[in-house]
């Protein structure tokens, strides 16, 4: 094999699936080789980046295991998305009830309007007329009062 | 039996497994640190990672009447870890109201814990260069790639043990860790 590894050789040799040919080759050609190499050492560095970030995040375990239905994750979280829902029912729920007491406002104010049309057609004399009836009486002549 | 045999396991590796559950503590305290990394690595979020890790280990517990020791005791854990950090990226659509619920959670810079080994400020120099990369790349690779790609290369298991955590055949995890592992060469700028 004269020609260098391809990508995709190098990235099978990483994974230890390299073919005796290319294994052969890798010992002979120094580019590939460093290609290779330089491809491990990445890999390397992140493996270590993460076990060094992961042993200094790592908290102690929690003592969940004797009794695990007391702060579990599951309780943490639904105590969360139950925050979630108030929080959404009170934004829905809110507008929705104001609205709903300004409708009942509004049908009592017309309820109370035609209750006081409906007194008002009740009536034999228009109401800015009732001062004039006083001066009747109710048979029919001016009544005493207005003669004194 | 049939199924350990099947597998390559004798009934004396099936027992060795099966007492490995016998001190749940000492498992924990055996195991926890390499099922934190692995969920960490995968979610990127620490209070998400000690939340999973913590549930791994509840769901273990509750479970330990069912593990017959037809593998040991870690591929199991780390079979947990796979299907809660699987079902943990398929809750994405909430993301918005995780973050919403959850403002502290910053994003993670890997740079910031590259081991400093008395190497030389260019060496560090180009590891942080590298270890970006592949974090980036990492961040973009399909979830089965990902988990394939740090089981393999930051928890050092063999392509059978990967096979049974996320119960992939073996040909499967090999084209996913290729496909990860040509992901990544591309991502360091690697190409012929």
């Amino acid at each position: 094999m004269n020609q260098h590894l391809s990508s995709e050789q190098i990235s099978k040799c990483l994974t230890g699936e390299a073919t005796p040919d290319e294994r052969s080759h890798l010992q002979e050609c120094k580019s590939c080789g460093a290609d290779l190499a330089r491809l491990e050492a990445a890999v390397s560095s992140f493996r270590d980046t993460v076990r060094e970030w992961s042993d200094q995040t790592s908290g102690s375990p929690r003592r969940i295991l004797a009794d695990p239905n007391t702060n579990s994750p599951m309780l943490v979280r639904g105590l969360r998305w139950g925050l979630v829902a108030a929080i959404v029912v009170t934004m829905i729920g809110v507008p929705v009830w104001r609205l709903k007491q300004r409708q009942a406002d509004l049908a009592n104010q017309d309820e109370i309007l035609l209750e006081q049309i409906a007194t008002g057609l009740s009536r034999p004399v228009a109401q800015p007329m009732q001062p004039l009836t006083r001066l009747w009486t109710t048979n029919g002549s001016p009544g005493q009062e207005n003669y004194r | 039996m049939e199924r350990a045999l099947a597998s390559g396991l004798t009934a004396v590796d099936e027992g060795i497994y099966a007492t490995e559950l016998e001190d749940f503590d000492a498992l924990v305290r055996l195991h926890r640190p390499r099922i934190f990394r692995f969920i960490l690595a995968s979610v990127r979020d620490r209070d998400s990672a000690e939340n999973l890790t913590q549930d791994c280990f509840v769901r273990a517990y509750k479970a330990r009447d069912q593990f017959r020791g037809a593998s040991s005791a870690v591929t199991w854990l780390m079979q947990i870890a796979a299907n809660l950090v699987r079902d943990h990226e398929g809750s994405s659509r909430l993301k918005f109201w995780r973050r919403m619920l959850r403002p502290d959670v910053d994003v993670v810079d890997l740079r910031d814990w590259i081991p400093d080994r008395q190497r030389s400020p260019e060496a560090v120099a180009l590891a942080k260069e590298q270890v970006d990369a592949i974090w980036n790349v990492a961040a973009n690779l399909s979830e089965r790639q990902r988990t394939v790609f740090l089981l393999r290369f930051v928890e050092d298991m063999d392509l059978l043990e990967i096979a049974e955590v996320t119960g992939m055949k073996e040909g499967t995890v090999k084209t996913h860790l290729f496909r990860a592992v040509r992901s990544v060469r591309e991502g360091l700028g690697g190409t012929k």
